[in-house]
């Protein structure tokens, strides 16, 4: 029940992975993050309704994809941090930083974790900012990202729909559209879609149950 | 007389022998493997290659279902394996981490009771609960009765510590119980300090204190937590029991409606799923063990009621109160007993082909086809193979008409005595 055979290389036997799809995408109004809610151990789903989308802080949030116990720890050290750094330096931590502690993180444990993360969100230094670590720990600040087991096979699709002052709406339609495609050729991806919206002042959640995806099986 | 000496045998020196340097040449002090075998069995059995121990493991069937706002039920089987041996039938898989929130566990045995029973004293000792056994102060009463027909019932009442003093007691009572957040964590960073080494599967159930509501967490032996889950089921049988609650939880008729469950439906659903388990997985069986955690709100009253508090404090019904209960029922389900021998019934039919009887094997039952014996094989049939070329047995030899055109054919006589003219065509 728990062999990673066809799974990432670097899991370990019987380690739950969140091979996943997760996304961020800049808008006019907003940060857009959207992911699946898959996590699987080897050919068995886990879980299928998790939230892939952790909050770092008040307006940061990161999108997990890799080992889970792996992520689920690193979130919540990347978390302490910034609540610390909040306190020290009395205002709100910037995207910036809470990227670069998750990249330190990363990069010291470069052997022993397997984790490809995004952190995007609002601050008020820069605004709105995406930035994507991949396995291996680099830190790259992106116009949109795009991880995953399942990103590999919408990359055409969101480059091609991609346009840098989308509305709210359209941002949000794009989200879930790439990854109902991609939940549709990955394994590892699946189950539902949840999107969280960013913005100065709130953040927005938003569930799309399995049965009602923009584009794959829909009978049940 | 000649002494003959084996070179081959290496012989052990004596110490004060001198030996020639080449002996020492290519030998170490390092080689185990080189030594004789005399000097092997100086090796303790643990350096030589031994198969890995057999652990006692809980290949189980465990679940855990929330009803509502208002209970969480985990249930599991009682079978503990060593290898193909069963170790345990009796064995308690749902663990009581405090009295309103337990775990379910899966994997291996002694990992999981020592994570739990550490986790159950640390939180003992870390919200003050130790010191009520030790000291004066603090600590928490709570009243443990026994029922006639299940195991013990805890109901904690928020009455227990005087009456005056109720409110400001109830929200120390209710904090001093550790939150659903702080198990899971302290669980949680457990393992993944051992890094998947400590095989435990948990579901943690219960009424997280702080929100008196019912929750539900899985742990995965690295130390994965998944929250989000309305029910689980985890162990070697858990997809046998994960295949029952998806369908009368989510496509039966609570699919729209989940509210509408009652107790009685979910307990029902939870022991068809063990069972599912039970009967479908070699490492799971023996009887159903239940817990079942409720939460009962106060009853919502107009403001002006509160000021008058109601003497009678150990009233289960007073308005004010949050009442928490624990229902442990230790072979809720207990293990079917097979009736005895004599009892149970046998086959015996017999074939009636001209043969005889074709009974079955082993207890098979009969084969569509009879075995017989070759000496009862049709004389007929013996044409198929050549004959030895004896004497008395070629007068009687069956003569192929075929066979005497093709010799004409091929112009060998048949009055010959070689035997390798009888390879007929026939014979395939």
């Amino acid at each position: 029940m728990y062999s990673n055979d066809g799974d990432y290389p670097g899991l370990k036997d019987g380690e739950v992975s969140t091979g996943t799809t997760i996304m961020a995408i800049p808008t006019k109004d907003g940060v857009i993050m959207g992911a699946d809610c898959r996590v699987s151990s080897g050919i068995y789903v886990v879980n299928r309704t998790s939230d892939k989308l952790s909050q770092l802080s008040e307006h940061i949030f990161c999108g997990r994809s890799g080992s889970a116990a792996d992520l689920q720890a690193l979130t919540e050290y990347v978390r302490f941090y910034l609540q610390q750094l909040s306190v020290e330096t009395g205002r709100e931590p910037t995207v910036k930083t809470a990227a670069h502690i998750m990249r330190r993180i990363c990069y010291d444990n470069k052997e022993r974790l397997l984790a490809g993360v995004i952190v995007s969100g609002w601050d008020s230094v820069d605004g709105y900012s995406v930035y994507q670590i991949p396995i291996g720990a680099t830190c790259l600040k992106v116009p949109f990202a795009i991880s995953g087991s399942g990103s590999t096979y919408i990359w055409g699709l969101v480059d091609s729909q991609f346009r840098p002052d989308m509305t709210v709406d359209e941002g949000r339609a794009l989200v879930k559209k790439s990854i109902a495609h991609a939940m549709a050729r990955d394994g590892s991806s699946g189950g539902s879609i949840r999107t969280v919206l960013i913005t100065p002042t709130s953040n927005d959640r938003d569930y799309t149950p399995g049965n009602q995806l923009p584009f794959g099986p829909t009978g049940f | 007389m000649r002494i003959l000496v084996d070179d081959s045998l290496s012989v052990e020196p004596n110490s004060d022998e001198q030996l020639p340097y080449d002996y020492y040449k290519d030998r170490s002090s390092h080689d185990v493997e080189n030594n004789n075998v005399a000097s092997s069995s100086l090796l303790r059995p643990t350096m030589l290659p031994q198969p890995p121990p057999r652990v006692r493991r809980t290949g189980t069937t465990i679940a855990g279902l929330i009803v509502g706002t208002e209970y969480c039920i985990l249930a599991a089987d009682s079978r503990a394996t060593m290898g193909t041996t069963v170790a345990d039938t009796r064995a308690e898989k749902l663990h009581r981490l405090t009295p309103h929130i337990w775990a379910a566990g899966a994997g291996t045995s002694a990992d999981l009771q020592h994570v739990t029973q550490h986790c159950c004293s640390h939180f003992r000792w870390a919200s003050g609960q130790q010191d009520g056994t030790i000291g004066n102060s603090g600590g928490i009463l709570y009243h443990i009765l026994p029922r006639e027909d299940h195991g013990k019932t805890t109901t904690m009442t928020t009455t227990t510590i005087g009456r005056r003093r109720r409110r400001r007691q109830r929200q120390r009572q209710s904090s001093s119980f550790p939150s659903m957040t702080a198990l899971c964590h302290w669980l949680r960073e457990q393992l993944y300090q051992s890094q998947g080494e400590c095989q435990a599967n948990l579901i943690v159930g219960g009424i997280c204190p702080k929100t008196c509501q019912p929750m539900l967490r899985t742990i995965h032996p690295h130390g994965s937590m998944d929250h989000l889950v309305p029910f689980a089921a985890l162990g070697s049988g858990g997809m046998a029991a994960m295949a029952v609650l998806e369908q009368s939880f989510l496509l039966g008729r609570f699919k729209d409606k989940p509210e509408e469950m009652t107790l009685e439906e979910a307990i029902s659903i939870m022991i068809r799923a063990i069972q599912a388990g039970i009967e479908n997985d070699l490492g799971s069986g023996s009887q159903i063990d239940l817990v079942i955690l409720r939460v009962q709100k106060p009853k919502k009253k107009n403001k002006s009621s509160r000021d008058h508090e109601h003497d009678n404090d150990d009233d289960d019904n007073n308005d004010d109160t949050t009442i928490i209960t624990t229902d442990y029922r230790r072979a809720a389900v207990p293990e079917p007993e097979l009736p005895p021998l004599a009892h149970r019934t046998t086959t015996t039919t017999t074939t009636t082909t001209s043969s005889g009887s074709g009974s079955g094997v082993n207890g098979f039952g009969n084969t569509p086809f009879v075995l017989r014996p070759v000496s009862l094989v049709d004389k007929n049939q013996e044409r198929r193979r050549p004959l030895p070329n004896l004497p008395q047995q070629e007068q009687q030899r069956w003569h192929d008409p075929e066979e005497e055109e093709w010799n004409k054919l091929l112009g060998i006589s048949t009055k010959s005595t070689t035997t390798t003219t009888t390879t007929t065509t026939t014979e395939s």
